[in-house]
């Protein structure tokens, strides 16, 4: 194994251009699948060689934010997203699932909520305790599956 | 004719690296890609690129084909924000030969002096590695080559 190549000390700002890099490709590989586009598709929308287009997306491509929002917009979808922004689907998502399950009134439900593309199972169960007379609430919990 | 042979490079949990060791040469090609272009300040970045490139595909994503810039029957480990080009053999997504590499100054690989003889000796060992594979006498096993990993390739 090779001791000049462990010799390399990669930058942390380096391996995050890298990470990042990869995933904005990965992202607009998804999205070229689930729409049945091609490589060469996206490059006519974009109205670029496809031989330019294949250099973007090989995972070193110093992406800027005006052309990941061209490929956004000619794509229709979004590409890159903030943590502020994930946290407020989730919230939303959340949100929406529990009043689909209060109007049903129901113990457990499983409720589809879809969220840029992706669908997710939101399962929700309460637990009902008897002390006599009074009816309890004692616990409500929500899950998701991907 | 130049004698080599394919040995571990780095291994990961998802591929596995070997590079290509020319007979009466200390160190195997990659080693002198490295060790040629860390002498130079302009190039640290590159080689840290490089580096964080082959870590995330060996531990993460697998060197799937679409990550991989072909260059004729080779393929370059793309550094799209510089001229830097590493050579490499793209075997499975488990298994990636890394051999040397250099500058392409150039449109056409051939006008650049520094990356061209490197790109050639990638290509020249495409088609014996491949014939080897089609007999049978190196066989691709996971993430490892074994069998016949010494070759012959044209100067």
């Amino acid at each position: 194994m090779s001791k000049l190549f462990d010799s390399i000390e990669v930058r942390d700002e380096i391996k995050r251009f890298v990470d990042n890099s990869v995933d904005v490709v990965d992202q607009i590989y998804a999205i070229l699948e689930r729409q049945g586009k091609t490589q060469r598709d996206l490059a006519g929308l974009l109205d670029k060689s496809e031989s330019e287009v294949s250099k973007w997306l090989t995972g070193t491509h110093n992406f800027t934010i005006k052309s990941i929002s061209k490929i956004e917009a000619v794509l229709g979808e979004k590409i890159i997203t903030t943590p502020m922004t994930s946290q407020q689907e989730f919230k939303l998502m959340l949100e929406k699932a529990t009043r689909i399950w209060q109007s049903r009134n129901s113990l457990y439900h499983k409720v589809p909520v879809k969220v840029q593309h992706t669908k997710y199972l939101v399962i929700t169960h309460v637990e009902h305790k008897q002390y006599g007379s009074m009816h309890v609430e004692k616990e409500k919990s929500l899950s998701l599956v991907a | 004719m130049k004698r080599l042979t394919v040995e571990p490079y780095k291994e990961y949990a998802k591929t596995a690296f070997y590079s290509i060791h020319f007979e009466n040469v200390e160190l195997c090609e990659t080693d002198r890609f490295i060790e040629q272009f860390s002498q130079s300040e302009a190039h640290q970045d590159d080689l840290q690129i490089i580096k964080a490139w082959i870590e995330k595909m060996g531990n993460e994503k697998g060197a799937l084909e679409r990550y991989f810039r072909p260059e004729r029957n080779a393929s370059a480990i793309p550094i799209d924000v510089s001229s830097l080009r590493l050579y490499c053999l793209r075997l499975s997504d488990e298994i990636v030969i890394l051999g040397n590499g250099g500058e392409k100054t150039s449109q056409a690989v051939q006008d650049s002096p520094d990356a061209y003889p490197t790109f050639l000796d990638m290509n020249n060992l495409y088609r014996v590695i491949k014939e080897s594979i089609r007999r049978g006498n190196t066989l691709k096993e996971g993430k490892y080559l074994t069998g016949r990993l010494e070759f012959e390739i044209n100067d």
